[in-house]
């Protein structure tokens, strides 16, 4: 069932759109959740809300790619459920190592989300799909180096230089456009 | 830095999409007693499947004495059995009496909501996956116990548990036993009757995967009950599907001498890792560029891990039994076109590797002998 069909489904208000989304999604979004809860049963739970999410959003959204608004959904309701189990103490997992890895482009609080969003994304577009696509699945998909490296076939220790590469010329735009 | 990581997820859609993990790599593993059994089953198997179609000649063994139909939960240990037995002992499992009932594939739009596909041959290439976060495997079996549990709180959805044991195993990726098969009743598509769920006793031949972080396996693409094994042995698919329900009221062995057939490729992957395996370990996946259409072997020293395989390992190429070192590719890669090799010519390349780790000056333990077939 192609995207447009299912979309068609939330707009007629017929469950069978999450019957459609649940089956042809479930692993993906899945695979996000875990990536960054690393746990089956917060990630199984994250996935359902993910379809209540788009019951309630569509309509009246009526979004071009269902990949990554269902992607994007998911996403952003593990990491709620990872701030707030970890708002006391630190842990360890791919959130982490991530968010460790931003320090040296971290932003002020006080800046515009939207603007740090437009610069990220002129700057991924500026680079080889291959650099942008390895930054998108380290800082959104929160892909382990070792689960990107095996993608690529590159070493793990390879694509940490690619990444460090990578942020280095972020931090030096985000520094030009007067947001660090 | 949350806020950095917030900003991220607000990139544009289509930088998102493209960076979708790709389902690439899979790192093989052997279920425990194949490793036990170390070479000698990983030739068996192979024996066993060159064998089958002869042996699926051989009359079914007193019904009386089923064979292999041992308690489930019980490690199977058939391909390390004597050679010859295995097909018959397939055509001896029994499992439950079933209603002779057909899915609402075709009217109630189920060929969408499928999530695979209506062929054998198109699921073991669906299923032969290369995510990294999925494990996967093709296995014959026996229902233990169900337990079923009520809607789950987020999705109003019930379903069941079940616990079971492992008859038979095509390649079995960590499946140990017993394990744990998680089913719904979604309603309103192909799942959604009782007839879907597996039972308890019953026996079934199934499409197994798992995902990273998850206790439970589930019966992959939603084909809950396919295939089910009857209590006269035979077959029912409860497919509308031609090339589903072919194997209706056929016996068990004439179904996995096919399932075995389309897993070529995971079983000549078995072979190969068994083979080199003692010195290396392995793993397999796509390759890029011009060697897309290919599967990609990495070898490395256990002791280094693979993200030092660039300095430990080596490359070469087979192409239908000549080997060739490409230059632009990682040192540790090796590209064999299982797809489009034929058995023979995958002898050969076992016999090029073999050469190939000698002329590349590793010192990899070469003693386990290439397996007749």
């Amino acid at each position: 069932m192609d995207d447009n069909t299912i979309i068609e489904l939330f707009w007629q208000r017929s469950e069978d759109a999450l019957t459609a989304v649940s089956k042809r999604f479930s692993g993906y979004c899945r695979k996000i959740a875990v990536n960054i809860l690393h746990s089956d049963e917060d990630a199984e739970e994250c996935v359902n809300e993910t379809w209540l999410k788009a019951w309630n959003a569509i309509p009246p959204a009526r979004p071009s790619r269902l990949t990554a608004f269902l992607g994007s959904i998911t996403r952003n309701l593990a990491l709620d459920r990872y701030e707030a189990a970890h708002s006391q103490k630190r842990g360890g997992g791919e959130v982490e190592l991530a968010l460790d890895e931003l320090r040296d482009i971290a932003t002020p609080e006080t800046n515009d989300d939207g603007e740090i969003t437009r610069v990220i994304n002129a700057f991924l577009r500026s680079e080889s799909p291959e650099y942008s696509d390895i930054f998108v699945k380290r800082y959104w998909y929160l892909c382990s180096i070792k689960t990107i490296a095996a993608e690529y076939g590159y070493s793990e220790s390879k694509v940490a230089s690619l990444l460090l590469r990578i942020r280095q010329k972020l931090k030096k735009k985000l520094e030009s456009e007067g947001l660090i | 830095m949350m806020k950095n990581l917030r900003a991220i997820g607000k990139i544009d859609d289509d930088l998102v999409e493209r960076a979708a993990p790709k389902n690439k790599v899979v790192r093989v593993t052997f279920a425990p007693w194949l490793k036990g059994a170390g070479p000698i089953a990983a030739c068996m198997v192979i024996a066993i499947a060159v064998a089958l179609p002869q042996l699926l000649k051989t009359p079914a063994p007193n019904p009386e004495n089923p064979g292999i139909i041992a308690g489930a939960g019980e490690q199977n240990r058939e391909s390390s059995q004597p050679n010859g037995q295995l097909p018959a002992r397939l055509d001896a499992i029994r499992g439950l009496p079933t209603g002779d009932y057909t899915w609402d594939e075709g009217n109630n739009g189920a060929e969408a909501n499928r999530l695979l596909t209506n062929e054998l041959r198109l699921l073991m290439r669906e299923f032969d996956s290369y995510d990294p976060t999925v494990k996967a495997a093709f296995a014959i079996v026996k229902v233990e116990s169900v337990e079923r549990f009520a809607k789950n709180r987020e999705y109003g959805v019930e379903g069941q548990i079940a616990t079971c044991g492992v008859l038979y195993n095509v390649l079995g990726d960590g499946l140990d036993v017993p394990f744990k098969v998680k089913q719904y009743l979604y309603g309103g598509c192909t799942s959604d009757e009782e007839t879907n769920l597996i039972r308890e006793g019953g026996v079934y031949v199934l499409p197994l995967v798992t995902f990273e972080g998850q206790e439970t396996w589930e019966v992959y693409g939603d084909l809950d009950v396919l295939f089910e094994v009857d209590d006269k042995g035979l077959i029912h698919s409860h497919s509308s599907y031609s090339e589903l329900n072919k194997y209706d009221n056929k016996p068990l062995g004439e179904l996995w001498s096919d399932i075995e057939y389309l897993y070529k490729r995971p079983l000549m992957r078995s072979r190969l890792a068994e083979y080199i395996g003692d010195g290396y370990d392995v793993e397999f996946g796509g390759g890029d560029g011009e060697y897309e259409n290919w599967d990609t072997v990495r070898l490395y020293l256990p002791q280094t891990g693979w993200n030092q395989a660039d300095k430990e390992g080596f490359s070469a190429k087979f192409e239908y039994g000549k080997i060739t070192i490409p230059t632009d590719a990682p040192k540790y890669n090796i590209f064999i076109p299982f797809a489009e090799m034929t058995k023979n010519e995958f002898d050969i390349a076992l016999g090029e590797i073999r050469q190939f780790l000698a002329l590349a000056s590793v010192d990899p333990p070469m003693s386990t002998p290439i397996p007749n077939p």
